[in-house]
């Protein structure tokens, strides 16, 4: 059955509606994840990146690296809020599938919640969703994939552990 | 300490209203309103308001000057670019890369400068009734605007490059050194993010400046809602003024013109007259709308290649472009691209130990790209602009059978290509590839790579078509002057008058077209 991204998103918040909703993720088993105040990102948002962080970044920022998960969705709110607002309704639209419990079963073909998965599965489903048969999945997975990496990547505290940096002879010039 | 043309401008009195700051609703009148700053614009705006019109100038990005541009991908993609420079197809398979701010895509291009192929112009010649222009026509207005802004080979090349080079030596595949439009280059290699040393000649620093030194006004943060007209003629636009993160802040400009050029580009201005609901017999306006999409390659060497620092681009190969002839199979273009850490980790697929282990490779990633010239067969139509329920435009652009089979030569001779010029490993960017050691285990895989939308990861930074120029009216909305055939008082004046996609990177054929269309417009005005 090929399912289409309107009839997806139907399914989707229909079946969040019968169930818990966005606070279903919050596992007893979460107990790492306390939503950053101040960010413009709703906190059941906030928490699906929290755990995708380490899976995109693996090798870069660790599961148990509170301090530069925090950094990462810090850029990632800063870089949201200045998306275009078709981009961001779409952003939405996916982060409310991948908080509520039916959407997140119907994307992760069954798997438990977010928060309970080892990094391995995480990784895994990573995989799943880059070469998914649905183009909408592929969509998914390469709108996140841009989004994390570009920011850990563009943060100049991500530059020494890739020894770039910006030419010498500009110093001078991008001095604030 | 860099001179700021800008602020120094500013300080002597040009005329300059900024959207963010604008208030209420006031009315403006001018000779001719000019919707975009970039190559059509800048040009325009500089021919016609030396020709003693009123010019008004319009742009929906910001102004910004040399000491704004702080080499950051992080602090540039938000100022500069469309969308953050993560602009995309309708479907989301093809990254566009298109400037948004005063100056346009001439302020953050890798300043690549080249002549419209002769192939280019003959095919429009003999598909699309071109008569006026073809290389005899235009040469004079391609040495005017080499002269004027700076264009010639670039000889010092970087590792990136150089590979490139190299590659094509073991190959005996013949390359060219590419001509740029900078005048005392500090060879940064930043060229992405805003020249912070105004060497780039682009608009930012040339016409709009002579413009304003010759009376225009300029409207930065302002997006035109729609034209106006009336009688089947021009009588102005409707404008909404934008804040600083460029929503409609509700201040609004009504400019009343006898002339609108059309330069926002082959995006914006198919979006601008369908925006406007302007007559259009034939439904052609956003139809044919072109990129290169174009492949990439990231190859690992033992050395340091650094591929961020120096010129961008200065070598390329037309090895592939015309080699079955300009209506045969899909030709492609052999480039390379600078390596900044954004463009990387969101353009290199995988994720996880695999993408950071790839980042850790960056000053030792060659990275080549392949730009696949669309429009020239009947099986290669390109895309078409339409607009979104909020009125922004889209590019629907389904990626034809033509064009996959163009891109799986490409990534083949890419990965060829490298090997070649020493590579350690290589990894053609697809979501199923992986890195390979040898041109053989390469060849073997990239033969069994799907080609497909958002497995393989394909981009581009030239946007063309959309508003096609023609001899025929059933087939091409603006004659070969650029004249708007169903609106008197209208001209398009941009890259979205090409019929077909170039074949090379478009900013000299845009400057030189331009050149030639705002002249004979000022003698028409004047007249």
């Amino acid at each position: 059955m090929k399912l289409s991204r309107r009839s997806l998103l139907k399914y989707s918040i229909a079946t969040a509606a019968l169930a818990s909703g966005g606070a279903w993720l919050v596992s007893p088993a979460s107990i790492d994840f306390k939503p950053m105040p101040r960010l413009t990102l709703k906190p059941q948002y906030q928490q699906v990146f929290w755990y995708l962080i380490p899976a995109f970044l693996e090798g870069a920022v660790a599961s148990d690296d509170v301090a530069r998960k925090q950094h990462v969705l810090a850029n990632i709110d800063q870089a949201f809020s200045i998306l275009e607002p078709h981009t961001q309704a779409e952003l939405n639209q996916l982060l409310e599938i991948l908080a509520s419990r039916g959407g997140w079963l119907l994307l992760s073909a069954g798997a438990a919640q977010l928060s309970e998965l080892s990094i391995a599965q995480r990784l895994l489903l990573l995989q799943q969703w880059q070469r998914h048969y649905l183009q909408l999945l592929r969509q998914a997975y390469q709108g996140l994939h841009e989004l994390i990496t570009a920011a850990w990547y563009g943060d100049p505290t991500a530059w020494p552990e890739l020894a770039y940096q910006l030419p010498v002879q500009a110093r001078g010039l991008v001095n604030d | 300490m860099i001179k700021d043309i800008i602020a120094e401008g500013l300080a002597s009195g040009w005329q300059h209203i900024d959207g963010a700051s604008q208030q209420g609703e006031q009315e403006l009148d001018c000779d001719v309103l000019i919707v975009g700053s970039g190559a059509g614009g800048g040009i325009s705006a500089q021919v016609l308001s030396q020709a003693g019109l009123k010019v008004i100038v319009v742009d929906e990005g910001p102004l910004k000057s040399s000491q704004d541009f702080k080499l950051q991908e992080r602090q540039a993609y938000p100022d500069l670019y469309q969308e953050s420079a993560a602009r995309k197809t309708k479907d989301k398979a093809i990254s566009i890369f298109q400037g948004r701010c005063v100056g346009g895509s001439t302020t953050v291009n890798w300043t690549t400068s080249l002549r419209t192929p002769e192939p280019t112009l003959q095919h429009w010649q003999q598909r699309w009734s071109f008569r006026e222009l073809h290389s005899k026509s235009l040469a004079p207005y391609f040495q005017k605007a080499e002269q004027l802004l700076g264009i010639s080979p670039w000889l010092n090349t970087n590792q990136n490059n150089a590979l490139l080079a190299k590659g094509c030596e073991a190959l005996n595949w013949p390359y060219q050194a590419i001509p740029r439009n900078v005048k005392q280059c500090w060879d940064l290699g930043y060229c992405g993010m805003g020249c912070p040393t105004n060497a780039k000649q682009s608009m930012l620093v040339t016409t709009i400046p002579a413009a304003l030194n010759a009376g225009a006004t300029l409207l930065s943060r302002f997006r035109v809602k729609a034209l106006q007209f009336s009688n089947d003629a021009i009588t102005g636009a409707q404008l909404q003024a934008l804040d600083s993160k460029q929503r409609a802040n509700g201040a609004k400009v009504n400019i009343h013109a006898r002339q609108v050029v059309l330069s926002a580009g082959a995006i914006g201005s198919p979006a601008v007259l369908l925006r406007s609901k302007v007559p259009d017999p034939y439904q052609l306006v956003g139809k044919r709308t072109f990129l290169h999409p174009s492949v990439m390659s990231g190859a690992v060497f033992e050395q340091a290649v650094n591929s961020h620092q120096g010129a961008p681009q200065s070598v390329y190969s037309d090895h592939f472009v015309w080699r079955d002839g300009s209506d045969g199979e899909c030709g492609y273009k052999l480039e390379v691209p600078p390596v900044h850490p954004i463009l990387l980790a969101t353009k290199i697929s995988g994720f996880g130990q695999f993408h950071s282990d790839m980042m850790q490779q960056i000053n030792h990633l060659q990275v080549t790209i392949a730009l696949l010239r669309d429009g020239f067969n009947e099986q290669s139509i390109g895309g078409q602009v339409q607009l979104r329920d909020d009125g922004s435009p889209v590019l629907d652009y389904p990626i034809s059978d033509f064009v996959w089979r163009g891109a799986r030569r490409a990534l083949l001779s890419m990965a060829e290509l490298q090997f070649a010029a020493g590579a350690k490993q290589v990894f053609p960017l697809h979501e199923q590839s992986r890195l390979v050691s040898s041109w053989p285990q390469a060849k073997t895989m990239i033969e069994q790579l799907p080609m497909q939308a958002l497995a393989t990861r394909l981009a581009s930074a030239h946007v063309m078509g959309g508003c096609a120029m023609g001899g025929d009216e059933q087939t091409s909305l603006v004659d070969e002057e650029g004249n708007y055939r169903w609106l008197d008082g209208l001209s398009v004046i941009d890259g979205s008058v090409f019929p077909t996609s170039l074949g090379a990177n478009p900013q000299l054929s845009i400057y030189a077209m331009a050149l030639r269309n705002a002249e004979l417009l000022a003698k028409r005005l004047q007249a």
